[in-house]
């Protein structure tokens, strides 16, 4: 067990002291960070940030308009002004000083009708700014318990017949939890997997694996190359977690899809329940590529037979959102590979029953083990096999490893 | 008690017969050579000893037993195929493949820095190993190879990529290790080291024994009356007594004529007044005998002496 924590160590501390983990790791937050920015400057950019007029001919606003205290980073807050009559609020928009302006007509209790002139069209942040505006003044004065729940309207929630699919009003959030988790297992597996794929690649090209294996046992090797690479995993899924933790902690309140935004953790929890084995499984194959290819340039052609089928539920996404218990969709999701993502993004289309869950992950943990025997037969085999490569059917003959 | 007990091992790899019903035994406190052609057997035999390949028949010994995980901590071995981490330090590679050895980082610490020392390699010890000569990663590797002070060393022609002065060093450093108790197997195609150092041999070709035994018998089995000489006259174009006179580069080999002994040839130069500066019985060097005994091809059973 110790030569297995050292061979960890080893594989961990080597991967992590080197400059491509740290691109890795740095280039997923900056990359959200620049689109991010790139978004708001364009969508600023866009905007225009005149104010906007009002002439409240009901004479219903008593309370002028607000900002909020903490308003989206996408949507600057409009100035609202308001005019004693529309004539003088059209020759103000008309010398530019205003891009709009709206009436609020008499008899508007009765109607709920205004009327909006604009040189820049109406605009969501306008039309929420405008909603509140008349909603504080209609219910000011009034005592109504959770005012602004009220303000915010019913939310619905469908739900079918059979009860196994629902949807409800922040439905995208349900599916871009599992899609984002999925995509950082997909980019942890690529490139931990590639990191022990290129472990096991480079021991054969150095010559080191005789050394290896008169010192420690295939097993043993194997196993603590896979728990080094799954650490540096982690690790990269960790800093990126709190980071994003921090992010959301400083910026949420004034994103508007994170306000919105509602995790279910019981289905990431399962999700991240999957994800452990299969990224053991799919290290487990890393290391059997490796271990039977000829050179590192082999390796990163062979890489693709592994991370093409751990994408194939983004191919078929839209198959698995229409029918999230059909035959294809559980197929996906019954396969090692492409089970994490495919059962993840299932889980936030439907109901999955709690034993086909249990069936999955038993299956991913008995691959995975499957998988780790494999690859320390594999890496037996090939090992002394410098210039040769090994026929997958070899691994399974009895005594083939030897 | 011997220290590695190999018994009729053979291995097979598909139509190729590896290695075919060898047997020998090496004792702790003594140099066994394992000697052989290119593609003779040896590295399979090393292999099977080590427990990387299984045998298909036979049985190995290694340290009172079979081979087991807790053993590998007491065996050193510089394989064939040379391999260091590249990418890294020179002391952190060590450092690393001395804690697979079961080393304590304590114990690193101390031997290793006398090691390096020892290999003249603690100027290059901050270096990536990709860095060093050929020569100096052999060091490093014989470094990696005895840190731990393993009671048995295999080692694979461990003078290749070696000036005269590290040879030399390494030769210093096996004949401690022996002297220490430890028992080694070596491999080697150089015939003058084998002689030097080796106290035991077993000659393999084809997978098989042809040659096993000490030095010292296997000399005088293949002894013969044959005599060299050294004289700065013309020797006559026949001498009594002798059926072929063979110019080599300084000496002249003469090989007596059935039942007659060297000093009767000895008897014969003196009285036909030549004068020698040399005079020596020609006992065959281990490369004639390797060559002679590879040549004949295992046409003749093992001789086991």
């Amino acid at each position: 067990m110790s030569k297995t924590f050292e061979v960890a160590k080893y594989e961990y501390t080597h991967h992590v002291a080197r400059p491509r983990f740290w691109i890795a790791l740095l280039s997923v937050p900056v990359g959200i960070v620049l689109v991010t920015l790139f978004a708001v400057a364009v969508s600023l950019s866009s905007m225009s940030k005149l104010p906007v007029g009002y002439v409240d001919e009901a004479k219903l606003i008593t309370i002028p308009f607000t900002a909020p205290e903490k308003p989206s980073l996408f949507e600057p807050v409009i100035p609202m002004i308001p005019f004693s009559s529309e004539e003088e609020a059209r020759a103000s928009a008309e010398r530019g000083e205003i891009q709009a302006y709206f009436v609020i007509p008499e008899g508007y209790e009765s109607t709920f009708q205004i009327k909006y002139s604009f040189n820049e069209p109406l605009t969501s942040t306008i039309r929420g700014q405008i909603r509140s505006l008349l909603s504080q003044n209609l219910l000011a004065g009034m005592d109504i318990p959770n005012q602004a729940r009220l303000e915010a309207g019913s939310l619905y929630t469908l739900v079918s017949l059979d009860g196994t699919r629902s949807t409800g009003e922040n439905e995208i959030s349900k599916i871009l939890v599992p899609l984002v988790v999925g995509l950082l297992f997909v980019i942890v597996v690529i490139s931990s997997g590639g990191y022990l794929l290129q472990a096991v690649v480079e021991e054969k090209e150095n010559r080191t694996i005789e050394i290896m294996v008169t010192s420690v046992s295939p097993n043993e090797l194997m196993a603590g190359k896979i728990i080094g690479n799954l650490s540096v995993g982690l690790t990269q899924i960790l800093f990126w977690v709190l980071l994003a933790a921090v992010f959301v902690l400083a910026l949420g309140e004034r994103i508007p899809f994170l306000r919105d935004l509602q995790i279910s953790w019981p289905n990431l929890l399962l999700s991240l329940l999957l994800l452990l084995p299969c990224f053991v499984f799919t290290a487990g194959l890393m290391a059997i590529l490796g271990a039977t290819v000829t050179d590192s340039q082999e390796a990163a052609q062979v890489t693709g037979l592994v991370t093409f089928p751990i994408l194939i539920p983004y191919y078929f996404f839209s198959v698995l959102m229409m029918h999230p218990n059909g035959a294809f969709a559980r197929a996906l999701s019954y396969f090692p590979l492409s089970a994490p993502v495919a059962m993840t993004l299932r889980m936030a289309f439907t109901q999955v029953p709690i034993w086909e869950l249990a069936l999955v992950s038993a299956m991913l943990v008995l691959f995975s083990v499957l998988v780790i025997w494999l690859a320390g037969k594999a890496f037996r085999m090939g090992m002394l096999q410098y210039s040769r490569r090994i026929k997958l059917s070899q691994l399974f003959k009895k005594g083939g490893a030897q | 008690m011997q220290s590695i007990h190999v018994e009729h091992i053979s291995k097979r790899f598909g139509d190729t017969q590896a290695v075919k019903d060898i047997s020998f035994e090496v004792a702790p406190g003594e140099i066994f050579g394992l000697l052989g052609p290119n593609g003779s057997g040896k590295t399979t035999s090393i292999r099977i000893i080590l427990d990387i390949y299984q045998p298909d028949t036979g049985s190995v010994s290694i340290l009172g037993g079979p081979m087991n995980e807790a053993k590998k901590n007491q065996i050193g071995y510089l394989p064939e195929e040379r391999g260091l981490y590249q990418d890294i330090l020179v002391d952190k590679c060590l450092e690393y493949l001395a804690t697979l050895k079961g080393m304590s980082p304590q114990q690193i610490k101390q031997k290793l820095p006398a090691y390096l020392e020892e290999f003249d390699l603690s100027a290059h010890k901050k270096k990536k190993v990709k860095e060093l000569s050929k020569g100096m990663q052999q060091k490093a590797q014989l470094i990696a190879t005895l840190i731990h002070d393993p009671q048995v060393i295999i080692i694979d022609e461990p003078f290749s990529s070696l000036d005269p002065v590290n040879t030399q060093l390494v030769k210093d450093i096996l004949k401690q290790q022996r002297d220490a108790g430890k028992t080694i197997i070596m491999c080697t195609h150089q015939m003058n080291q084998v002689e030097q150092l080796c106290d035991k041999i077993v000659l393999v070709d084809k997978g098989e024994v042809l040659l096993y035994g000490g030095l010292q018998q296997i000399y005088e089995s293949f002894a013969t009356d044959d005599v060299r000489i050294n004289t700065s006259m013309e020797l006559p174009p026949a001498i009594p007594g002798v059926r072929k006179i063979e110019r080599l580069n300084t000496m002249t080999k003469l090989e007596p004529q059935p039942g007659v002994k060297p000093q009767d040839i000895l008897n014969t130069l003196v009285s036909q007044g030549i004068q020698l500066n040399a005079f020596e019985i020609a006992v065959p060097s281990l490369d004639e005998i390797f060559i002679k005994v590879v040549k004949k091809g295992g046409a003749d059973d093992e001789q086991d002496l």
